[in-house]
């Protein structure tokens, strides 16, 4: 298992933590990231650091007006070495076919990456990674484990993005209140107790729950299931906070076979004190069926 | 001659269906018991499913069954067993919006069409393009989109294209939204949405933060909508009433046929903009058609709806200058009312005598549910599932 950083800072920092693989989000084509990276800040970073492995996000729906420079962006990809591609639109399958690309595609769906069975399907169309929704449970992602060939990347520490509008939420807000527009507000649901983030830019909204996923609790599982990837993402999240915790995993990669139960559990404990208790959906099923 | 545009009515129940095929749906979609995005809708049983095939197909119609959840491991295995009992009730197309279906059914079931849902946020024709080499044969757009992009992916790809053109609309994009299941644990894409968007939700400040959109409203632009080649024009609401269902199908019929009479006039259309405003429970939009949604496409005041109390009742039959008919909504001696039936047929009148369900002379109908009978003398075609209207109290 490797670990995937989604970095707000700079590159070194992580590196220094033996960190190598990472997500660079693509200035104007991903969505649902606060730090995001022109391709020619990506072409920097793979000249500055050959050896470190780059994902790219484009998880955006594209529009018509767009399709253009998309292609020449992912002509200009294609020879960078990358790992992948995270896509949200399906006219990147197609885009890879038409161009013909070499680069390696990452089905990044973010709330339907459910099942192994689509799994499989995307596998057979040539994408060779899923990075799997957060709303699904430790069992579903252990089972499409064991049914998909596909590579899987499991969302272990983060933020979770959990929502995406085109529309101008945030700027509304305040132009309603005749306040100047800024750009991030936080939101809080009463009866749920939930705090969120909204968070604005070009493409429009997204909503961050504000508070940190902490899939430390079923990293053992994943590993026994032979997961290939954990992705941990900085947004919104402190940058010490978040060295601390890629430092702390990575160890934990690194000596899990040797570690007692005892220390299992210690360190444990330990990412509990740093992160909180936050499991998400990884112990909890949704239902969607209120009444017979 | 040309083809005339679609027009795709949602039916939560099998009454619903009938009441949209008759007041001039071309074609109903609905969820059976599993897989579709309104799980907490009453949803058609398998028999209920065959029924509406009957019901349908009878009347030259057609009937879309909606399997577009996002599927779980639990769920996609059985989803292809459901699906060999109801294609042989004759679903005329599956709505889908896991792409992992098509190739299976389109295989297994070349009789069926296959329509991708609008959760998959569709919104170029690069992506139209991999659909269709998939074999869909009919894209729901994603509701994000202008009336420029809209013809450039019909230009571009030549396959049918459907658009949403009235109901409540999502303030975030379809499939990109979990608020539900992070806020109160039902799956938004799973049919358990709770509807987030229309909460409120607090700030530092002493004003809530809000996001509920306004409803859909294209009658303006049905004529652009057909004549830049959209293939079905789609209704959302399988939850709302038999009422709304029956206005809004009625309005949007009379446009299209009016469109292709080349009887489609301002006045004709500002009427039945006046008939749709009725029905709605809150203020409506183009939201993206001609422009980028924007400030007064969304309340700030948290969920408005507004009831409505227009709707009298059902009518039951007419005999002896007696209408008889299911009380709805209070009203009295002296109100004008509007009679209106599923063949376009409409009277408006004044009620001079009302009678309760023993024939006694009322002065008010007051009792919703209760048999009422009223005095009419008109030679109209007065059929099931004609419906009384207030006009003015």
């Amino acid at each position: 298992m490797e670990i995937i950083v989604k970095p707000e800072q700079e590159i070194s920092s992580y590196i220094s933590c033996q960190i190598k693989n990472f997500l660079l989000p693509l200035n104007n084509y991903s969505v649902e990231y606060s730090k995001t990276y022109t391709l020619a800040e990506i072409k920097e970073i793979r000249n500055k650091y050959p050896k470190i492995n780059i994902f790219v996000s484009m998880n955006k729906n594209f529009m018509n007006e767009e399709l253009d420079t998309i292609k020449q962006i992912l002509l200009e990809l294609d020879k960078l070495n990358l790992s992948g591609i995270f896509f949200y639109d399906l006219a990147l399958l197609k885009l890879k076919k038409d161009l013909n690309l070499s680069i390696e595609l990452v089905w990044s769906q973010t709330h339907m990456v459910t099942n192994y069975r689509t799994c499989n399907y995307y596998y057979d169309m040539k994408v060779k990674y899923a990075y799997l929704s957060k709303e699904i449970t430790k069992e579903e992602i252990i089972e499409i484990s064991k049914n998909s060939k596909i590579k899987l990347i499991v969302e272990l520490i983060s933020k979770p993005s959990i929502a995406f509008s085109k529309r101008k939420l945030v700027s509304h807000y305040y132009e309603n209140l005749k306040l100047p527009k800024q750009q991030l507000l936080s939101i809080f649901e009463r009866i749920s107790n939930t705090n969120l983030l909204a968070v604005e830019n070009n493409d429009g909204v997204f909503f961050l729950k504000n508070k940190i996923l902490n899939g430390c609790f079923i990293l053992d599982d994943l590993l026994k299931t032979n997961i290939d990837y954990i992705l941990l993402k900085e947004d919104f999240i402190q940058h010490d906070m978040f060295l601390q915790i890629t430092k702390q995993i990575n160890f934990y990669l690194n000596n899990y076979t040797k570690m007692s139960k005892k220390d299992k559990n210690n360190w444990l404990e330990k990412q509990k004190e740093l992160l909180g208790e936050d499991t998400g959906f990884f112990y909890q099923k949704t239902i969607y069926r209120v009444k017979k | 001659m040309m083809d005339k545009v679609e027009l795709l009515a949602p039916a939560g129940d099998l009454e619903r269906l009938k009441i949209n095929l008759l007041y001039g749906a071309d074609a109903v979609y609905f969820g059976g018991e599993k897989f579709g995005m309104r799980a907490n809708a009453t949803n058609f049983s398998k028999e209920e499913i065959k029924q509406a095939c009957n019901f349908a197909h009878k009347l030259q119609k057609k009937v879309y069954l909606t399997l577009n959840i996002v599927f779980h491991n639990e769920e996609i295995e059985p989803v292809y067993d459901y699906m060999k009992e109801v294609v042989a009730f004759g679903i005329d197309a599956f709505i889908v919006s896991d792409p992992s279906l098509i190739p299976y059914i389109k295989e297994n079931f070349p009789q069926v069409e296959v329509h991708l849902s609008t959760q998959n946020s569709t919104t170029n024709y690069e992506t139209v393009l991999f659909f269709k080499d998939q074999g869909v044969d009919r894209i729901v757009l994603a509701r994000e989109l202008n009336k420029k992009q809209i013809k450039e992916i019909i230009d571009k790809t030549k396959i049918d294209i459907e658009v949403f053109i009235h109901g409540a609309m999502c303030t975030c994009m379809s499939g990109r939204c979990a608020l539900s299941n992070y806020i109160t644990n039902r799956d938004a894409n799973r049919g358990g949405c709770s509807q987030v968007c229309r909460f409120n939700f607090q700030t530092k400040s002493n004003q809530d933060f809000t996001m509920a959109t306004k409803d859909l409203n294209m009658a303006e632009y049905i004529k652009d909508l057909i004549e830049i080649g959209v293939k079905s024009l789609k209704i959302e609401g399988r939850m709302r009433s038999i009422y709304y269902l029956a206005t809004v199908v009625g309005a949007y019929r009379k446009i299209i046929d009016a469109y292709y009479d080349k009887s489609l006039t301002d006045e004709f259309l500002k009427q039945q903009k006046q008939i749709l405003s009725r029905v709605a429970n809150r203020e409506t939009s183009t939201h993206y058609f001609n422009k980028e949604a924007n400030y007064k496409d969304q309340y700030y005041t948290g969920r408005v709806e507004i009831s409505n109390q227009d709707y009298l009742g059902q009518v039951i039959s007419y005999e002896n200058k007696l209408l008889k008919f299911y009380e709805r909504n209070y009203f009295k001696v002296g109100d004008t009312v509007e009679l209106f039936t599923p063949k376009k047929e409409s009277i408006i009148f004044t009620v001079e005598k009302l009678y309760d369900e023993n024939k006694n002379k009322v002065e008010v109908a007051r009792h919703p549910d209760n048999i009422y009978y009223l005095f009419l003398d008109t030679d109209i075609l007065i059929e099931e599932y004609s419906m009384l209207r207030l006009i003015q109290s």
